[in-house]
């Protein structure tokens, strides 16, 4: 059995503590199970709804969360699964924003309800500075009508069952 | 080293007592055949040796127990050969196996373990090993001309998962996608495109939709070159404005920064040879992949202005390479040895020894008093409690209402296994699936459970954050439990809990005499 990094399981057990204490209206966040009965700290899922009154409201936009062993030092791995269509979003499904580089605005103390807030707000507000993958960024940059249709689109094939 | 210290060395040396305590060492490489070679020409004579590997030609430049005839076989156990030559009369036992699959009842035989490890994860292991066991454990590593020795004593001062380790630089998508600044930034792009391309091809790969764009091309080498290094670039980047129709593909140098037709020729010679060969992994002493990757991340390179470097240089940064160093290793072994001494003559306080490469007041070797246990550890400060039950029985439900809620006075436990599996958890804030998991194994026995003998379950109470890490051995005549020995406690669980601690009722355990050591601070064998 592989032996986790202590400080890692630590500090998960205690998000998944806070988590289950309290956590935004709509969001979900867990610990994937992993079939056998059991489910482990190491990867979440977890989903963003889109806020109200944007084209994004009525999704809730699934991501995972992967910690690595150097985590809370590193920011997890976020990715949308599936891939979502937003300019800040690259092929892969992995998220590009500031909180989530270690080198700009991660800290070890953001937790993982910051994170999920932190994505909700990109979901609406995405940064032309950082482009991650081309048709949204050239339809959101060009045609910006048809960049909102796509948004609805694919809000509603979101909508949790 | 000055005289005064070797006679005060010489000195421990002669000590029976010292002579015949157990010794464990794991690891018999670059620092291990070091250590073993110390401990016993200082007289240590019962040692035991654990290390999983086999003998590779590229160990005999530093590991002085291995002779060429030797490749191939293992470690531990030539290693012990070669001591029994240099001493017959030495009780020295190799073992070639997997340190973790060893448990509290191996590690209980012994009065220090010696860490010779190159590994985190084997570390933190015999680390929670040694807390449990309460033996004093010595840990050092070494890299390049850079060492350091630590001294673990259990509940005295920090154990080993203490403070967390630096870790290496990894760096965030972004910077490798869109925006490099140094070298690294293109080599490490580079080493991505190569896995994508003709290696691994994992889809989590933050480069593969690269390689699904490259499926189609015909002239792989070309239309490769065209979109990474002219077309697919953010707005900043400069293009490669060479024409690379009638260039030819060609190894590039490996001590001279080329130029970009060089490049675009190596780039044009890897990517043809790659792409008829089956998929490997990276690897640094493939010529190949270097050819690739040092190509690439010099094109890369001069797509954003960062200075380039030489294959030979982009190999040493490609393959992580730090050479290992053998007098490093021997003064690591070394210090550690005379730790292990100071411990088993009761004497000195544990120190903190680093060896660095420039000199600081005249000493390349300097100490400091290890720090005290951080009150916080998720490793040392944590209560632990031994129980024997049988595994075929016993259930996951009789594990949390008897011994968790019962005996420990728990009321909403969460289990944690120590690979981040959550076995169990109760109290608010569950959802109907997790309920119907948890229900599911609350049945199961520890053996459907596929629970190892000696598993570590770490226990959370969820309304009131006491903590505690049970250690649980398989016991077939076990009708139903038996709590073992002390109960090792935290103070500041203890202060919050204290009233359901003294409700527990212990069996006394006779076989469990070992009372951890308490070190006197006598007196400071270095001044």
């Amino acid at each position: 059995m592989v032996s986790r990094n202590s400080i890692v399981l630590g500090r998960l057990q205690e998000e998944r503590k806070l988590w289950r204490r309290d956590h935004p209206h709509g969001f979900f966040a867990k610990p994937i199970s992993t079939g056998e009965g059991s489910c482990n700290l190491m990867k979440w899922e977890c989903g963003i709804p889109g806020k109200a009154n944007t084209p994004w409201e009525g999704g809730v936009y699934k991501l995972s969360m992967d910690f690595t062993d150097e985590y809370p030092a590193k920011p997890p791995k976020c990715k949308f699964e599936p891939v979502l269509f937003h300019p800040n979003v690259y092929p892969s499904g992995t998220v590009c924003l500031s909180i989530l580089n270690e080198d700009q605005d991660w800290r070890p103390s953001i937790t993982i309800k910051q994170i999920l807030i932190g994505i909700q707000d990109l979901l609406d507000n995405p940064n032309p500075q950082s482009p991650a993958q081309a048709e949204p960024y050239n339809l959101y940059m060009r045609d910006r009508n048809e960049y909102t249709k796509r948004v609805r689109r694919q809000a509603l094939e979101m909508v949790p069952k | 080293m000055n005289k005064k210290f070797v006679n005060k060395m010489i000195n421990l040396a002669y000590n029976s007592k010292m002579e015949h305590a157990k010794i464990l060492v794991v690891g018999a490489g670059g620092i291990g055949c070091e250590l073993l070679k110390t401990l016993v020409m200082v007289g240590i004579d019962n040692i035991t040796v654990i290390d999983i590997d086999t003998i590779d030609k590229s160990n005999l430049n530093r590991q002085f127990l291995f002779r060429p005839e030797h490749v191939g076989r293992p470690k531990a156990e030539v290693a012990v050969s070669t001591l029994k030559e240099l001493r017959p009369s030495l009780n020295v036992t190799g073992i070639q196996a997997n340190i973790t699959n060893y448990g509290n009842d191996f590690f209980q035989n012994f009065a220090i373990v010696l860490n010779a490890l190159d590994n985190l994860e084997a570390r933190r292991y015999v680390n929670r090993l040694c807390v449990s066991t309460k033996i004093p454990m010595i840990d050092a590593g070494t890299q390049g001309k850079l060492g350091q020795v630590t001294v673990h004593v259990p509940h005295i001062t920090a154990c080993y998962e203490c403070e967390p380790k630096p870790t290496p630089k990894t760096y965030p998508v972004c910077t490798i996608r869109s925006t490099p600044s140094k070298p690294i930034h293109c080599i490490v792009w580079a080493k991505y495109l190569y896995e994508a391309l003709f290696g691994l091809r994992d889809p989590d790969n933050i480069l593969s939709d690269l390689q699904k764009k490259a499926e189609g091309f015909s002239d792989l080498g070309k239309e490769l070159f065209n979109l990474l290094f002219k077309e697919e670039l953010p707005e900043e980047a400069k293009k490669i404005e060479i024409s690379i129709e009638n260039i030819v593909g060609s190894q590039i140098n490996e001590d001279k920064i080329g130029s970009l037709q060089e490049y675009a020729a190596g780039f044009i010679y890897a990517v043809e040879n790659l792409k008829s060969r089956e998929p490997k992994p990276f690897d640094k002493d493939d010529q190949l992949a270097i050819q690739f990757v040092g190509a690439a991340s010099n094109l890369r390179a001069a797509n954003f202005k960062i200075e380039q470097l030489n294959l030979f240089k982009t190999k040493e940064i490609a393959g992580n390479i730090i050479p290992a160093v053998a007098t490093t290793n021997a003064m690591a072994a070394g210090l550690q040895v005379i730790e292990a001494l100071k411990i088993l003559r009761n004497k000195n306080e544990p120190k903190n020894v680093w060896i660095s490469e420039h000199a600081s007041d005249s000493k390349i070797i300097v100490s400091g008093n290890m720090p005290p246990p951080m009150p916080k550890c998720y490793t040392c400060s944590v209560g632990s409690v031994k129980v024997k039950l049988n595994f075929n029985t016993f259930t996951l439900g009789d594990l949390v209402s008897k011994i968790l809620k019962n005996e420990l006075s728990m009321q909403n436990p969460t289990l944690n296994l120590e690979n981040g599996s959550i076995l169990y958890e109760s109290g608010e804030g569950l959802d109907e699936e997790d309920e119907e998991r948890y229900a599911k194994n609350y049945k199961m026995t520890l053996n459907e459970l596929k629970l190892a003998d000696g598993v570590r379950v770490s226990c959370d109470n969820f309304s009131t954050d006491f903590t505690i890490k049970l250690i649980i051995s398989h016991d077939e005549n076990q009708e139903l439990y038996e709590i073992v020995g002390e109960i090792v406690e935290n103070e500041e669980n203890h202060k919050e809990n204290g009233e359901n601690q003294n409700e527990l009722k212990r069996k006394s355990d006779n076989s469990d005499e070992r009372e951890c050591k308490k070190l006197k601070i006598v007196e400071d064998i270095e001044n």
